[in-house]
């Protein structure tokens, strides 16, 4: 009979295996096509003077994170009436006409 | 080394005898690890993504203000900043916010007589500057219109009169994480919009000889004109700094009580060390173990399992957030919006944070597996006998 | 005349030393044991058979005395060199086997070996040797709970021997066996004794004392030797 294969053997291949995996989608990741875009978008920040990336767009103060109003509080609060609300755990809501019916949500709430 | 992968053979068949049980364990802690790993990946790729993607931006912004507010700025500073010594060029910007009712969203006004030269992820009909009738935009007001390239774009100025454009250039979705809001109008145009009277503009970017020096000319511009605000380019970065940790932050957070309650509980399963299991360490010290061998079969079997589970949360992170996207984190992490950039991130990947995950997954669990073992191993292998 | 195999001198073993509870289970005993003898160990439960067994076995120290045990002073080395000690020369069959569940024979057997810097073939080899000479060979890929009671005693047994000990302790082996498979286990030891181990084992089953091939009686009652009867 065969001596026994170590098992031992086996899972450190497994381990060597998921190792290897790991670093070559790491390293595939990080695409040619990822640094071109980013040029790109270098460029036209660079261009048009944009100073601020595009993650939220739902009011003045998320927009431009950067340069926020100075008296604007609670400026990542969901209830706040000059913020449209929405937030990490709020979807906006759609909104017929600006302002007056921001402020009657509030109230109804 | 024979003896090495004796005792790790020994460690795995041990393990193996509650299979189903170490199976379930390896799957809650491979998730735990990726939600973990997903928040840390995510926020380097975005910070990653804005430093790049802001780096070549002028070092300072002058922005005038009243009562608090951010109020137009007028020609005559540009002037008078433009001759303080150090500044090299001052930029004046215009732009502010546009409700579209239709849709609900929020859009960016920008005016800009920029050419569209050189620029790959603007797809432009035109060579030239902007004209009054004529306008860029990003990919959200064609998405949410059905409107395309050349055809028109409706605007509402502050006084209520609706004005076309030709849409002329169309940014690339690629660049939404940057251009997804953008509607870029020429200077008169967007200043009918957005209701800046003539020779005033929104705010000004200095260029400045030396960036070294950004931070003093900033502070004699602040000191000069005692209605502007300076914002300096490292404060600009800094902010993104400070967003994706205090987003990434609450859930980095979320991911550590999660993962330390994980390893709470796996330290409680650990540390009672059942009749059973001690029986077995002794019986093992009785045939002639040492409390090092018994110690570091303990030792593999809390490296299999974190080693394994991490490893594959890893993958699982790096595949949830570079290849679809973070779907599970997006929206908490950057908030919901009506005009929703979909991007692709840049992987960022730095050493150090893998090295971080591992740490903090890897070494508790070990620590939970070993220490109650180290109380079983040293008592006496008579025991064993005397138990019977 | 050659050094016996193993020396006690004037062994003491007290437990809960300097506590109201303490307990001295063994009172100054002398024994000597020669190469290739089998010795019975006698008394009632509660007499300090077990405790002197663990100390005869380098699985316990003696609160004072001293043990010589194949030529070398171990009663106060340290537990890490008693251990090597331990696995180089004795083997051990406990009470109920103590085998380790949830693992086949084979692994149970290979257990005692993992802890030496042997291979995988070697290990192998040395479990079959092993196997084979308790005739337990067939059974070595069944899980121990697949096993029966006469088949999981020599497991144990193959286990004790698979390190190739010189002495090797038994304590009650024949507890909770019915007389044929005792009768088996009796066999082992005698073979053993014949293979020219020192065997010792510990029971207060007459059918040992009947049926093993054994050189002395050791009489303990109270933590005190008993003349020989």
């Amino acid at each position: 009979m065969m001596p026994r294969i170590r098992v031992s053997l086996i899972y450190l291949y497994v381990l060597l295996a998921l190792v290897l995996l790991f670093t070559s989608i790491t390293l595939t990741g990080h695409t040619v096509q990822g640094r071109q875009r980013m040029e790109g978008e270098r460029r036209i920040a660079a261009r048009f003077l944009l100073s601020d990336l595009c993650l939220s767009t739902e009011s003045r103060h998320t927009r431009h994170l950067s340069q926020p109003e100075l008296l604007a509080a609670f400026q990542d609060l969901p209830g706040f009436h000059d913020h449209f609300p929405s937030s990490s755990f709020i979807r906006p809501q759609k909104l017929n006409w600006q302002g007056v019916v921001a402020q009657e949500t509030l109230r109804r709430e | 080394m024979n003896r090495w992968l004796n005792i790790l053979d020994y460690a795995i068949i041990s393990l193996l005898r509650r299979r189903r049980k170490q199976i379930a364990l390896v799957v809650i802690y491979t998730l735990v690890v990726a939600f973990f790993a997903s928040v840390i990946f995510f926020t380097g790729a975005l910070r990653q993504e804005a430093v790049y993607v802001l780096s070549d931006l002028p070092e300072l912004w002058v922005q005038r203000l009243a009562g608090g507010r951010l109020v137009p700025i007028a020609q005559s500073k540009i002037d008078s900043i433009a001759v303080i010594r150090g500044v090299k060029r001052v930029l004046p910007r215009l732009w502010g916010y546009y409700y579209d009712s239709p849709s609900g969203a929020v859009f960016t006004i920008t005016g800009s007589d920029s050419l569209p030269k050189g620029l790959k992820l603007l797809d432009a009909a035109i060579g030239g500057g902007l004209d009054s009738n004529q306008v860029f935009c990003g990919s959200g007001f064609p998405e949410t219109h059905f409107t395309g390239l050349g055809q028109q774009l409706g605007l509402i100025d502050y006084k209520g009169c609706l004005h076309s454009f030709e849409i002329v250039g169309r940014f690339s979705s690629q660049s939404d994480l940057l251009t997804r809001d953008l509607i870029i109008l020429s200077p008169s145009a967007a200043r009918k919009i957005l209701g800046i009277a003539k020779n005033n503009y929104t705010d000004l970017a200095v260029e400045v000889w030396n960036p070294d020096e950004a931070e003093t000319v900033g502070r004699k511009i602040d000191r000069l004109f005692p209605s502007v605000r300076v914002v300096t380019s490292a404060q600009l970065r800094s902010t993104y700094e400070a967003l994706f940790s205090h987003r990434g932050g609450i859930f980095i957070y979320g991911a550590l009580i999660s993962l330390f309650s994980f390893l709470i509980l796996a330290w409680d399963r650990a540390s009672g060390l059942s009749r059973e299991e001690r029986q077995e360490l002794g019986i093992l010290k009785g045939i002639g173990w040492q409390i090092s061998d018994v110690l570091w079969m303990k030792f593999w079997e809390g490296a299999v399992i974190s080693l394994t589970s991490t490893i594959c949360g890893l993958v699982l992170a790096y595949l949830h957030v570079f290849y679809l996207n973070a779907p599970l984190l997006r929206p908490f992490l950057i908030g919901w919006s009506v005009l929703y950039p979909e991007y692709r991130l840049q992987p960022a990947f730095a050493f150090s944070e893998v090295l971080l995950i591992v740490m903090l997954a890897v070494v508790p669990f070990i620590a939970a597996t070993i220490i109650p073992a180290w109380r079983g191993a040293v008592t006496d292998p008579a025991e064993v006998m005397q138990n019977g | 005349m050659a050094e016996p195999l193993i020396r006690a001198q004037k062994i003491v073993k007290t437990f809960n030393t300097g506590r109201s509870n303490e307990l001295t289970v063994l009172h100054e005993l002398d024994i000597e044991v020669g190469k290739n003898t089998f010795v019975l160990l006698k008394g009632p439960s509660g007499s300090g058979k077990t405790t002197l067994l663990t100390i005869l076995g380098c699985l316990a120290r003696p609160t004072s005395g001293n043990l010589r045990c194949m030529g070398e002073e171990v009663s106060h080395w340290p537990e890490k060199f008693l251990t090597r000690f331990r696995q180089k020369y004795i083997g051990v069959v406990f009470q109920n086997f103590n085998l380790i569940g949830g693992l086949t024979a084979f692994r149970n057997i290979a257990a005692a070996l993992i802890p030496r810097n042997l291979s995988n073939k070697a290990i192998d080899a040395r479990v079959r040797s092993a196997a084979e000479q308790v005739r337990i060979g067939h059974r070595l890929d069944f899980h121990i709970s697949e096993l029966s009671g006469g088949e999981m005693q020599r497991v144990a047994v193959a286990r004790c021997l698979v390190g190739d000990p010189q002495i090797i302790i038994a304590d009650e082996p024949t507890a909770h066996l019915d007389s044929r498979l005792a009768s088996e286990i009796i066999w082992l030891f005698n073979q053993m004794k014949r293979n020219g181990k020192t065997v010792i084992v510990a029971t207060h089953d007459p059918l040992v004392q009947e049926q093993a091939d054994i050189d002395r009686v050791l009489c303990i009652r109270d933590g005190q030797l008993q003349p020989e009867e």
